[in-house]
């Protein structure tokens, strides 16, 4: 239901910016290890360094805490804790990538980020199901081929609203 | 007049509907207790009672809002006739006014949202119909006595749209004291309308097409003016300006033309207005030499007769360099016919290039100097006089909000600057001194910039006067209301929070608290209650305090119900009066045997502690059975802006609210003492306070762990302490509050966040919060021991 409404807040998204077209093969993608993913750009709004994160209580594990952006106070929220994989310790190539959906502006950590490409919709096919683990697959919007290799992309609006759906639902 | 400009009109209107009965409002009902009291009415009241029906009808009517028109005209009539001695204030007439008030308020409503009047038909005939009972059982009952009331238009059509009055009222009011700060503000609202006046005169003449639009607004302003003038008691300038409404209604209705002739005469009349004002602001009463001469002038017009045919004064065209005129004849009229625009503009144009000095007035005037002040005549401004007036101005709200924001951002952008890891450690002469200055000036800013958005508690106060009223007689109880503080002045967000919880209250108290006349003859109190609103500075926050000599809070039918309803477990010996009392704000509590249509229900507590804790305050309720109780809302003074105190927890910081800090020390190994369950207690000074240990609390790894290796502060809210353990203190700092992302939501003892001068984030603590908490675990912890035992 929840994923309905995304779908569709993203669909609307989509028809209000004027040169969605352009924007809307363009995928910026970033390493998690060696896997490499892509995000839309259309709801990227920066990347920046990694900086000072502040710890907050009461958060499932996976969101850091928040960094200061320019007197914005951001919530951080690690990548590779998201998929439940083990943390890494950051260097100077980790990056947060800030994102704004819903007026609402979240950071991902990342360890590396890569470049912005172009992968038309004919490149990219559904995604494929992953045993186990349902609940992650459901970040992927499709896998992409851009010149043999292939580029897991995820959709930024289910990572970050079902976030918060299962943090609600941790917190209860 | 175009779609826009109607519609601030219209929300102009609604505003200051509003105002003026939030105003005379609780006036009507002191006349009432005066009239009962001591058998006669002050006039003053009255009269500003009688103006706000009419002035709000004069608005009514000239934009077609004819219920309200309706409404308003019987109400004046009415009014008339108490205030001319017809017949006296009686109760039922003052329910009426009041019913009155009370439609008025929902048609106000009404155009606000939807722009007209419309609907509400059954309460405006039965108001209507009442009123006019009233007005027709007085003159029946007094034939002929008194002055005649100004006549009433044809009914079934009360005030049809912008009929010019028969009679310019007002003629023989009583001299009445307006306050200074009335005429100021009537003097800098007639500017503004003479201002646009000429403006849109200026404008007709050029551009005669536009005329239809043009007109109409004119025509509004000349009788927004003329009622003005009306309120205040000013009879030259109202006069006049009938006159001119006159012209411009027939102007309106396309009887005449539009002539630069008839133009002319309008701006001079607006010239000699003005003159007027000044001479108002200058403490005089207005007096126009040749307002009979004008209006003479106007009516002619009105009437139709060609300007080309009247006389008109000389000295309508003066150039104004401060020469005094020179007579022309009567034919200089035709002369200026053939140039049409430009003499008149010219003579308006320097009008305004000087800055509404006098044109046109009688230079000449050495031969009569009494009717204009001779000094006008050296170019004062007709302003409002910057010396006695405090001058205001309107500000969009949303301008002040980024104001206020920025301001904010600039204290942290001063932190950042001043406390730069760049400069840590550097001895600095010069950058500290200049540091230190901006941080003053900073501090300046601020002040100003809180200050802002700072307004008194009065209106708010006042608006109790009515409820109380009301309240009062449906309970059948007397009330004395009493006001103490209420020029104490609050952050408007917290005004329009505050108006809600204070009717609750003051319903609670008049319906629960106070007893009925017998049951406090019979407690050997005084058959009166006692209800008194009052507002002062404490500390960092503002009090708002309710107090009412009644019955005061029981104790133990509290407890009852509290079990009742489960939420209290056993007897509640053990819980003090003020965790007890704290009960009747949870939702659906109340003690009330019966659900009367005021209270009962239980909801009002629960609502008042939700709008309170909205705008980050808190409330308390003290009470003695058989005396009284008291609420008390505490509201932090500043939303934004707090003293704050930093602290280090392993590698975090925290930021704890100054004001909430009693005092901190370090621990002797000694005078900690670990209670079997668990939880640690120290002794200060014979008290004993326990031990919340900030690391174990947010999860984070500390530097120390020991009690007496850290730093233990105390800290306090409600009358409860307890003692935080930290590792270091940092610093003292000017905190900026930021709200959490709303992802993150909402987190246990953490009430903030803010940036620190190095970029970094400090969560600030809820000291309330937290310490809560800690007493709820106290208890339940103390009640399973209790049942192991």
């Amino acid at each position: 239901m929840a994923e309905k409404k995304v779908q569709e807040a993203l669909g609307d998204d989509f028809s209000d910016e004027g040169d969605e077209d352009t924007q809307k093969d363009k995928f910026l993608t970033f390493y998690i290890d060696e896997e490499e993913f892509g995000i839309a750009i259309s709801h990227i709004t920066e990347i920046v360094g990694l900086q000072r994160i502040t710890e907050v209580p009461d958060m499932p594990p996976y969101v850091k805490g928040v960094v200061n952006l320019r007197g914005n106070v951001i919530p951080v929220i690690d990548m590779r804790m998201r998929f439940g994989m083990e943390p890494r310790k950051y260097d100077d190539r980790t990056c947060l990538i800030i994102v704004n959906i819903d007026s609402q502006s979240i950071g991902f950590v990342v360890d590396r980020v890569h470049e912005v490409v172009d992968i038309p919709e004919e490149n990219i096919s559904a995604p494929p199901m992953i045993k186990g683990e349902t609940a992650n697959s459901r970040y992927i919007k499709g896998m992409g081929k851009v010149e043999g290799k292939v580029k897991i992309l995820l959709d930024v609006a289910v990572l970050v609203f079902s976030e918060r759906f299962e943090a609600m639902a941790n917190a209860v | 007049m175009g779609d826009q400009e109607l519609l601030e009109i219209l929300q102009l209107i609604v505003v200051e509907g509003n105002e003026m009965i939030d105003e005379v409002e609780p006036q009507l009902i002191a006349l009432q207790q005066e009239e009962d009291a001591a058998g006669s009415v002050d006039m003053d009241t009255l009269n500003a009672v009688f103006r706000l029906f009419h002035s709000i009808k004069g608005s009514a009517s000239s934009l077609e809002l004819n219920n309200i028109a309706s409404v308003t005209h019987k109400a004046e009539t009415l009014l008339d006739m108490i205030r001319s001695g017809k017949t006296k204030l009686s109760g039922h007439f003052t329910e009426l006014f009041l019913k009155a008030i009370d439609l008025l308020r929902l048609y106000l409503e009404r155009v606000d949202q939807q722009q007209n009047d419309e609907g509400y038909e059954e309460e405006r005939d039965a108001i209507v119909g009442r009123l006019i009972e009233a007005i027709e059982s007085v003159s029946s009952g007094t034939a002929g006595t008194g002055r005649e009331t100004p006549a009433a238009p044809a009914d079934g059509t009360a005030a049809g749209p912008g009929a010019a009055e028969a009679a310019p009222v007002e003629e023989d009011l009583p001299a009445m004291k307006i306050s200074q700060e009335m005429m100021d503000r009537f003097i800098q609202e007639a500017n503004e309308l003479l201002d646009e006046t000429e403006g849109h005169l200026l404008e007709l003449e050029r551009n005669p097409d536009c005329q239809g639009e043009t007109t109409a607004e004119v025509f509004r302003l000349m009788h927004s003016f003329k009622g003005n003038c009306g309120l205040v008691g000013l009879d030259d300038p109202g006069r006049l300006s009938h006159g001119a409404e006159s012209a411009l209604q027939s102007i309106k209705e396309g009887k005449i033309p539009v002539t630069s002739e008839t133009i002319a005469v309008l701006l001079k009349v607006i010239d000699m207005l003005r003159e007027s004002m000044a001479d108002v602001c200058r403490g005089g009463r207005g007096r126009i030499k040749e307002h009979e001469e004008f209006g003479k002038i106007l009516e002619r017009i009105a009437a139709g007769e060609s300007t080309a045919d009247l006389q008109l004064p000389g000295n309508l065209f003066n150039v104004d360099d401060g020469i005094s005129s020179v007579p022309y004849a009567g034919t200089m009229a035709k002369e200026i016919v053939p140039t049409p625009g430009k003499k008149a503009v010219g003579n308006t144009d320097s009008a305004s290039a000087d800055s509404g000095s006098n044109s046109g007035i009688p230079a000449e005037s050495d031969s009569d100097p009494s009717g204009v002040d001779a000094k006008s005549q050296e170019s004062s401004k007709p302003q409002p006089c910057a010396s006695s007036a405090r001058s205001a101005i309107r500000v969009d709200l949303d301008k002040l909000d980024v104001l206020i924001n920025l301001v904010g951002e600039l204290v942290i952008a001063q932190a950042m600057v001043v406390s730069n890891p760049d400069v840590r450690g550097l001895h600095l002469e010069n950058f500290d001194k200049a540091a230190h200055h901006l941080g003053r000036i900073i501090g300046d800013l601020q002040d100003i910039a809180m200050s802002v958005r700072m307004i008194p508690l009065s209106g708010t106060f006042r608006k109790m006067i009515r409820v109380t009223h009301d309240l009062a007689r449906k309970a059948g109880k007397k009330v004395q209301l009493n006001f103490v503080g209420e020029e104490t002045e609050v952050d408007k967000t917290v005004i329009e929070h505050i108006g809600d919880p204070l009717v609750h209250m003051v319903r609670n108290s008049i319906d629960h608290g106070l007893e009925s006349p017998e049951g406090r003859a019979a407690s050997g109190k005084d058959a009166t209650g006692t209800l008194t609103l009052e507002a002062r500075h404490e500390g960092g926050e503002v009090w708002i305090l309710i107090s009412d000599d009644g019955r005061g809070l029981d104790r133990e039918k509290i407890l009852e119900k509290a079990r009742e309803k489960g939420l209290v477990k056993d007897d509640g010996a053990e819980m003090s009066d003020d965790e007890v009392f704290r009960i009747i704000f949870e939702p659906g509590f109340s003690t009330a045997k019966q659900v009367t249509d005021i209270s009962g229900r239980g909801v009002g507590m629960d609502v008042v502690r939700k709008n309170i804790e909205k705008i980050k305050g808190r409330v308390s309720v003290r009470s003695e059975k058989g005396k009284g109780t008291t609420v008390i809302m505490h509201i932090p003074l500043t939303l934004a802006i707090i003293d704050g105190m930093l602290i280090r927890v392993g590698n975090s910081k925290f930021t704890v609210p100054t004001l909430a800090i009693r005092e901190s020390f370090r621990a002797e190994p000694g005078i900690v003492t670990v209670l079997p369950d668990g939880h640690e207690v120290v002794k200060i000074r014979d008290e004993l306070l326990p031990v919340l240990r900030l690391h174990s609390e947010f999860g984070m790894t500390p530097e120390f762990t020991g009690l007496h290796e850290g730093i233990l502060i105390v800290v306090k809210s409600h009358e409860h302490c307890l003692c935080l353990f930290a590792d270091e203190i940092l610093g003292q700092q000017e905190t900026v509050i930021k709200a959490l992302s709303d992802y993150v939501g909402k987190i246990r003892g953490v009430s903030g966040c803010t940036i620190l001068g190095n970029g970094e984030v400090s969560l600030i603590l809820d000291v309330g919060g937290l310490i809560d908490k800690a007493q709820g675990n106290g208890r339940d912890k103390r009640k399973n021991n209790d049942r192991k035992q």
